[in-house]
């Protein structure tokens, strides 16, 4: 008797009879996100004049010849990592004290108010704050371009710590409390429980704190914009500075084709995060 | 039932959307659509009168944009304007990315219009005359003969150079009544960051260079020395505020006397007036990077047509407007003047309370102002004598103006560099090498 194959799951979550209900949603996304990355994408294969038609991949072989463009990536990458690695180590503190300590979990909410400022506001705050006439500065010996990096720096983990320390308390709280008593009963210490336990079993929901750290951390070039304009420190001129100049520019050929380079770079980082992400599940489960 | 229903105001939301972006560009026949960017720009009274003397019947509707929006529009294809008029810098990239029709071909003429201000060579494409000014800036300094008698020193040439300059301030300040006490300055603005006139002398070094030397390196090694001793020197008075031109005319900077003052040569403050009107002063030119090459910074503003102008007719009446007898023989005094005639105007129109300046209103999510025929505007005699006025037009057409899209955050970068360097907290070299990647920024890679 043949055995019977093994049936293979279903990769939507969802009756497929109620794939209709998704359809204005699909249509959104088509029409918002997938019908303009085309236009950009064909954009990006045009001269620089209305003229010029179509020149193949000469965009591409002449942002690829720029050196601001590589300037603008390298700074972008550093301050994505160095931004999220900043941010997630302390939301995993902040985390963690505030799961020891119960009593502090309702100012969780006071970490959460910077998510909800907008962003021309915070940046009038953090110009009075941290502008080249601030107070802070004179304390601290540093020149003015190193000043601004920590200020996006700061301004970054201050809006972006709250949210990230919720996500990761929310994890914490759903950790079975037996595991980590049974292993402070075999005599783990804290240490050991944060490292070997706690951490693995986060791993899901720091992944998820990761790419929410990583979309915001793709769009700080907005606060960067608001805090120091079109021409910013050498050091946090992003990606966005460059495409912006293109379109200041009318030069849409090269615009189209900066942003397309650099949205699959985005979109390969995310792949990756979600990776990262399915894997945490499936070895929670 | 339900789910029908939902699925139906579901569907119906998402038409009405797309009901939202169908472009309505049904043009009004009547109706001559200038995009601007600034508001000052709309400010044409003896364009739009004499365009009017022709199309009584027609209606100027002028639309408000912000750059980022006006750069959306042309993305999109959706200028839905018949003329545009911007500062030069970017009508000039719109030339060049061939979204503008050539004017003199418009307009039937050969090349650029004789009887406007000479800036032919900047408004020249291949194609043809790509946009007509409607307004020139460009400052302008002036020397009191009286203390430069008094101090000794005699007035400068005129297209002098910084070196020049330099030569001329290592003679301030003096002290004239022997009591000790300096009594005498070049300039007023010793310290940089309470001087806002003399900050704009040191951009416009910055300015000067973008267009002549293509590293960094060239202009530092040649002038940095040159600017710093300019910039650090006892010649200039310190100031506490920003008076006007005339105020410091009339009773030196504190009582203090001084030489030169950095004024704006745009008319609208009487200045070559009033130094015409007095005989100790004397107009004097900004110093030059390169006394062979003899140009002076300012701005201007071009009035151009998009090649997709809907209604080509009332644009082309527009632009005949703006070079006919009856525009060139009226003048205009407000913030953007449009005295870019060759020849002297005859009249002046007046508007002491300023109520023919522009005032836009929204309407259908655009900033709008409207300019219809049958106004009743004050007519004087021209205010300046023609002697005052060809001297100003011949400097005015010695303009050099920004190519470069760089906008205002390029020199508020630039001088925040300067001000490291002169305070002291950032070496030749640092300065040398982020303004380096300011310029290459700004200049772009094509």
């Amino acid at each position: 008797m043949k055995s019977a194959a093994p049936r293979r799951s279903n990769p939507l979550i969802f009756p497929a009879r109620d794939a209709l209900w998704l359809l204005p949603g699909a249509v959104m996304f088509c029409l918002c996100y997938l019908l303009p990355y085309g236009m950009s994408f064909g954009s990006s294969f045009l001269g620089e004049s209305l003229a010029s038609g179509f020149v193949g991949l000469e965009n591409y072989r002449v942002l690829l010849g720029d050196s601001i463009y590589w300037l603008s990536l390298k700074n972008t990458l550093l301050f994505l990592a160095l931004a999220i690695g900043v941010t997630l180590l302390l939301s995993v503190a902040l985390a963690h004290v505030l799961f020891s300590y119960r009593f502090l979990q309702p100012f969780v909410v006071v970490l959460l108010i910077p998510v909800f400022l907008p962003a021309s506001s915070m940046a009038a705050l953090w110009c009075a704050m941290m502008g080249s006439r601030s107070p802070l500065l004179q304390l601290v010996s540093m020149k003015a371009e190193q000043w601004k990096y920590l200020s996006l720096l700061l301004l970054f983990v201050w809006k972006n710590a709250g949210a990230a320390t919720s996500l990761l308390l929310v994890g914490l709280r759903q950790i079975e409390p037996s595991i980590l008593s049974a292993a402070q009963i075999d005599g783990a210490s804290k240490r050991v429980l944060l490292c070997k336990m706690e951490l693995p079993l986060l791993r899901a929901m720091l992944a998820f704190a990761l790419i929410y750290l990583t979309m915001n951390g793709v769009r700080v070039f907005r606060e960067s914009y608001l805090l120091y304009g079109g021409y910013p420190p050498q050091t946090l001129y992003f990606v966005q500075h460059y495409i912006n100049s293109y379109f200041v520019r009318l030069d849409y050929g090269l615009l189209s084709s900066a942003a397309v380079v650099f949205s699959n770079l985005v979109l390969v980082l995310f792949y990756l995060l979600w990776h990262l992400l399915r894997r945490g599940e499936e070895e929670g489960t | 039932m339900m789910k029908k229903l939902i699925c139906a105001v579901i569907l119906f939301a998402l038409l009405m959307n797309c009901i939202v972006f169908l472009p309505f560009a049904v043009a009004e026949e009547n109706v001559l659509k200038i995009a601007v960017i600034n508001q000052s720009s709309a400010h044409n009274l003896p364009t739009e009168e004499a365009f009017f003397k022709s199309n009584p019947n027609a209606t100027i509707e002028y639309r408000l944009y912000t750059e980022e929006q006006f750069n959306t529009m042309m993305l999109t294809g959706k200028m839905g304007c018949d003329l545009v008029i911007l500062p030069y810098n970017y009508a000039l990239n719109m030339a060049k990315k061939g979204y503008l029709t050539a004017v003199n071909q418009v307009l039937g003429l050969d090349g650029y219009p004789e009887q406007l201000l000479d800036v032919s060579q900047l408004l020249l494409m291949e194609d043809g005359v790509f946009g007509l000014p409607t307004s020139v800036w460009q400052t302008c300094w002036i020397w009191d003969i009286s203390v430069g008698k008094k101090a000794g020193i005699a007035m400068p040439e005129n297209a002098w150079t910084w070196e020049d300059y330099a030569a001329c301030a290592r003679n301030f300040p003096k002290d004239t009544d022997g009591d000790g006490k300096a009594d005498i300055y070049l300039m007023y603005g010793s310290c940089v960051l309470a001087c806002p006139a003399f900050q704009s002398v040191n951009t416009d070094l910055f300015k000067e260079y973008v267009g002549k030397y293509d590293e960094f390196d060239t202009f530092a090694k040649k002038y940095l020395d040159l600017f710093r001793e300019i910039i650090v020197s006892d010649a200039l008075l310190p100031m506490s505020d920003d008076s006007g031109a005339e105020v410091v005319l009339q009773g030196g900077y504190n009582g203090n006397p001084i030489n030169l003052i950095d004024a704006g040569i745009d008319h609208s403050d009487g200045i070559v007036s009033y130094i015409e009107g007095q005989e100790g002063y004397r107009f004097l030119t900004p110093p030059l990077m390169d006394s062979s090459n003899v140009t002076y910074k300012g701005n201007m503003n071009v009035c151009a047509m998009p090649k997709s102008a809907a209604n080509k007719e009332l644009a082309k009446a527009f632009l005949q407007a703006m070079i006919s007898d009856s525009a060139l023989d009226y003048a205009m005094f407000m913030e953007d003047e449009d005295l870019v005639g060759k020849n002297p105007p005859k009249y002046n129109y007046y508007d002491s309370t300023g109520s023919f300046y522009p005032q836009f209103q929204e309407r259908n999510n655009a900033n709008v102002y409207t300019v219809s025929a049958g106004r009743d505007i004050q007519v004087i005699s021209f205010l300046y004598s023609d002697e005052a006025y060809a001297q100003a037009q011949d400097f005015r057409e010695k303009l050099s103006v920004d190519t470069i899209m760089m906008g205002r955050d390029f020199y508020d970068a630039a001088w925040n560099y300067l001000q490291e360097w002169y305070l002291g907290n950032m070496s030749d070299e640092e300065l040398t090498r982020n303004m380096q990647y300011l310029f290459e920024v700004a200049k772009g890679v094509r």
